[in-house]
């Protein structure tokens, strides 16, 4: 081994307190970051995984017409050829199922009070292929004969005092305006981490809504379910590619790909990573102050060797090059040791997870997550959290080594 | 043969306002072989001359003359660069590098001057080890060693590369009066031998008195320059 390395290497190994002090500050740095990306990655994939399966699924499409007026819910645009765009999508790459769906505005009532609510009228069978709404729903749901059934949000019914088997009534305009209303039988209460599906929403069959609100059969839109994809990033560009060749196919449809059904929720995700990247740059910091220190002590304590160094004649650049290694083997262990920490941590909460609500109780008014939150592997945190810390471990040794090197060598040789 | 000449050498150093001149005007010529002490009391410039002999400071006004070669013009890499070939040093504090094996330490030298391959520079090293008395001791580390001992060491790495002049700081003050003598035999020896240079700054008489030349600086200026017969 080169002489100047095997200096700095055994000097490292001298200091074995101080070494190992800095290193663990760099370790636990890195693990911790390592940590905390992999369960807000998971937590992320998680509430995407919810809004997907729950409310948005992975493509939307409805008409343009419809898109125009779509606050008002209006039951005046609905997809013609329905039949060739399901099967069109069907054929698509990637794609599952599709599931058609119908909403509109209603009132529901347990004869006493009111609420308003807004009416989503479902194909079971088709639904629960893109939908996992049943996994959701306490009570027995809708059955073979779907005409007086209904599955309402668990707010609503807390609200209204009703529980599954109980009557209840709903009022709407039908699709050529006139008021209805009907007496149904509640199939299920559906309690989601979404709370304005918990708080609004209620669930009808086509074969109820046909009779309810006139609806002859009538789709507003089609919900699109994709095959899951571990990468956040392929999931959405699955997503873009059925959205554009519906488009392209259908051009009086409009679809919408994850990427503008959940814009809001993914410009949040990408506000959090600048979040995560402060976290790792503030506690990287501190080991690099660390790492500072130590190689500082190590130049002070070796100001006299410097001095005999340089009088036979090595150059600067090579002491440079010496406090350098110093800072850089110590940055390696560190961020070696902090990767195995941080990929223990992340198995951990891969295969076992975090009882968010043993810990938080339910928090799905805030995050659209719940119950045990699982990790994801990200293979590129780890190596950007190495890569990262091996930099700021060598630029953080320059300072000290410049400041080695710049010493005078006759005030060096006189320093004790 | 002149080996070194110093012409007129004067260094004022700058402390403060106040400007202090450590060498006035200074001549001397040294040839190869010498055994050279420079005496004198604490302030009366010997460092001062040893670093600027040593290539380590340069003079504010003057001429080096080394081996033939002006030193004046040099720059700080330069001087790092002649330093590296042609010279020395031993210390007082033996400045040994700890983390290094004796045979490293010695090898030191040879490593920094990168003209000779890895099984030439340990031979010459452990050559080196056994002419200053420590064989079998090549594998230890300066913590294991005695003062003396350890003295011996930076000799050997003072003399491995065969410089041209090897210059000694104080190189017996941390001894005791036996081992400070074992140690002065060694360098005369090796300067009989091998007709190695040595300059010297020392307080201790018993150095003085194994010295052919002695020179006695004072304020800055040399107030005497005598020569023994050869012993």
């Amino acid at each position: 081994m080169n002489t100047i390395l095997t200096i700095a290497v055994r000097n490292v190994l001298r200091n074995k307190r101080r070494t190992v002090l800095t290193a663990i500050t760099m370790t636990a740095g890195i693990a911790f970051f390592i940590m905390l990306d992999s369960l807000f990655s998971g937590m992320d994939r998680g509430a995407i995984d919810n809004m997907v399966n729950l409310a948005l699924s992975s493509v939307k499409i409805t008409t343009r017409a419809y898109e125009a007026d779509h606050e008002a819910f209006p039951l005046d645009y609905g997809i013609n050829n329905l039949r060739d765009t399901e099967a069109f999508l069907l054929k698509q790459k990637r794609v599952k199922a599709v599931a058609p769906r119908t909403s509109f505005l209603a009132q529901l009532s347990n004869y006493e009070n009111s609420l308003p609510v807004l009416g989503i009228v479902v194909d079971p069978e088709k639904d629960k292929r893109v939908f996992t709404l049943a996994d959701y729903t306490k009570g027995p749901g809708f059955s073979s004969d779907s005409k007086r059934e209904i599955i309402l949000g668990s707010d609503l019914a807390k609200e209204l005092g009703v529980k599954p088997g109980d009557p209840i009534t709903l009022s709407a305009r039908s699709r050529f305006d006139a008021q209805n209303a009907d007496d149904f039988t509640v199939a299920g209460v559906v309690t989601t981490s979404d709370p304005t599906l918990n708080k609004s929403a209620v669930y009808i069959s086509f074969e109820a809504a046909n009779d309810f609100i006139d609806l002859g059969g009538l789709v507003t839109e089609l919900d699109v379910s994709l095959e899951r994809r571990t990468n956040l990033a392929d999931f959405v560009a699955d997503s873009r590619g059925v959205a554009l060749a519906v488009s392209t196919a259908f051009p009086e449809l409009y679809a919408q790909s994850f990427r503008e059904l959940g814009a809001g929720f993914l410009a949040l995700l990408k506000q959090k990573r600048s979040w995560s990247l402060m976290i790792i740059l503030i506690v990287l910091l501190i080991a690099a102050v660390g790492i500072v220190n130590t190689v500082l002590m190590s130049v002070y304590e070796r100001i006299r060797e410097v001095g005999v160094l340089r009088a036979f004649g090595l150059e600067k650049a090579e002491i440079v090059r010496m406090f350098l290694f110093e800072g850089t083997i110590i940055g390696l262990v560190g961020s070696i040791l902090g990767v195995i920490l941080g990929a223990l941590s992340v198995w951990y909460l891969t295969a076992v997870g975090y009882p968010v609500d043993k810990f938080f109780g339910n928090i799905s008014g805030g995050m659209p997550i719940w119950g045990t939150l699982y990790g994801e592997w990200n293979p590129g945190t780890m190596a950007f959290a190495f890569c990262f810390g091996v930099a700021t471990a060598v630029i953080a040794s320059i300072v000290p080594a410049r400041k080695a090197a710049g010493l005078e060598v006759t005030n060096a040789l006189r320093f004790v | 043969m002149t080996i070194l000449t110093l012409k007129a050498i004067r260094k004022l150093y700058q402390k403060g306002e106040r400007s202090v001149e450590a060498l006035r005007g200074l001549d001397l010529t040294i040839d190869k072989g010498e055994f050279l002490a420079i005496v004198g009391p604490s302030g009366s410039g010997k460092t001062t001359l040893l670093n600027i002999v040593g290539c380590l400071d340069t003079p504010t006004t003057g001429t080096v003359l080394y081996d033939g070669t002006e030193l004046h013009d040099m720059t700080e890499r330069e001087l790092s660069e002649y330093r590296k070939e042609k010279i020395s040093f031993i210390f007082q504090s033996y400045n040994l590098i700890p983390v290094l094996t004796v045979r490293e330490n010695v090898e030191l030298p040879l490593v920094i001057e990168k003209k000779l391959g890895k099984a030439e520079m340990a031979s010459r090293a452990v050559d080196m080890i056994r002419a200053v008395g420590l064989a079998g001791m090549e594998d230890r580390y300066p913590r294991e060693l005695s003062g003396g001992q350890e003295q011996r060491v930076a000799i050997a790495r003072a003399l491995v590369k065969n410089p041209l002049v090897v210059l000694a700081d104080e190189p017996t003050a941390n001894l005791d009066s036996k081992m400070a003598e074992e140690i002065v035999a060694l360098m005369q020896e090796i300067n009989r031998t091998r007709e190695t240079t040595f300059i010297f700054s020392t307080h201790d008489a018993m150095v003085q008195g194994h010295a052919r030349r002695v020179i006695t600086l004072h304020d800055g200026s040399i107030r005497s320059d005598e020569r023994k017969a050869a012993e």
